[in-house]
């Protein structure tokens, strides 16, 4: 596995959707609502840094009707998974060697 | 991208772990709502059955259970993927428990042999609260409120209720577990 910085997925709310998002298994997805809830932020930060995961090809989004009400869901794709496990490998071996990365 | 400190990688991986636990906390709360709220409106179904309509009440139990059980087994495979390797082994093993804790309800009313309904109604809330209590001292502290409410209505309602108890029961019982899914649902991920 490559050890290094991934700045895309290092920013704070990218990092934390990508935590979140990695948190389930495979083809599970989140509702926007419930990932803005996790994050604690607003719609439209939320908005903006999945539209840059997306352009990525981190994660995957989804928007759908259920009873005529919009819906969006987001997943992590198996691109994502391995940037963001590189990226905690990265962090993780900056606090190992106690050197700045 | 700037050079990154430790200190500025373990607030990092400090974040990740936060937001890893939110939604841990937000997808166990979704299932375990489901759990509350299908249960909640199957015992208040059958003790309000059982109050209207007691000539039904032999197969309206039953029945009602059986529907119960049915959708809880349903309910686990549609909800587990959801979760991880971890957390879906764990679904099993709760599955499991509640089933255990039915088994040993019937082995201890067996035992005890309980010359009334409102005796039965006691030891099974009274079980009931102990595993909701249990349940919630491990996971999620509303758990540890609703069983301490179903154990305290199910001890007061036999000694305050006399012609309406099953109607009481349903509520105090149903209604509780129907409140505490209510309150997980609506709560989500907020800690």
């Amino acid at each position: 596995m490559t050890v290094e910085a991934n700045p895309l997925i290092h920013q704070d709310t990218r990092l934390r959707i990508m935590a979140a998002l990695n948190r389930l298994s495979g083809p599970a997805t989140l509702d926007f609502t419930a990932l803005k809830a996790i994050l604690e932020t607003t719609d439209g930060n939320l908005g903006t840094h999945l539209d840059a995961l997306e352009k990525a090809g981190y994660v995957a989004i989804e928007k759908l009707f259920e009873a005529r009400r919009p819906k969006t869901r987001v997943k992590a794709t198996p691109s994502g998974r391995r940037a963001f496990a590189e990226h905690v490998a990265y962090l993780r071996s900056i606090i190992a060697s106690g050197e700045p990365g | 991208m700037t050079d990154l400190t430790p200190a500025d990688a373990s607030a990092a991986l400090h974040d990740i772990e936060r937001a890893e636990q939110r939604t841990y906390r937000a997808i166990f709360r979704g299932i375990t709502s489901d759990f509350l709220l299908l249960w909640g409106v199957a015992i208040g179904a059958a003790y309000t059955i059982t109050q209207f309509a007691p000539r039904y009440a032999w197969i309206a139990w039953p029945a009602l259970q059986l529907v119960g059980w049915a959708l809880t087994v349903v309910l686990v495979l549609l909800r587990r993927p959801r979760l991880s390797a971890g957390g879906r082994r764990r679904t099993w093993q709760w599955l499991l428990s509640a089933l255990a804790m039915v088994v040993f309800g019937h082995l201890l009313l067996t035992m005890l042999d309980p010359v009334d309904y409102r005796q039965e109604g006691l030891i099974w809330s009274l079980i009931f609260a102990f595993g909701f209590t249990l349940a919630g001292v491990w996971t999620e502290p509303a758990l540890v409120a609703c069983g301490l409410a179903v154990g305290a209505l199910g001890v007061m309602i036999p000694v305050w209720t006399t012609s309406f108890y099953f109607l009481s029961m349903a509520a105090a019982w149903g209604g509780v577990q129907i409140a505490c899914g209510l309150w997980l649902r609506l709560t989500g991920a907020r800690s």
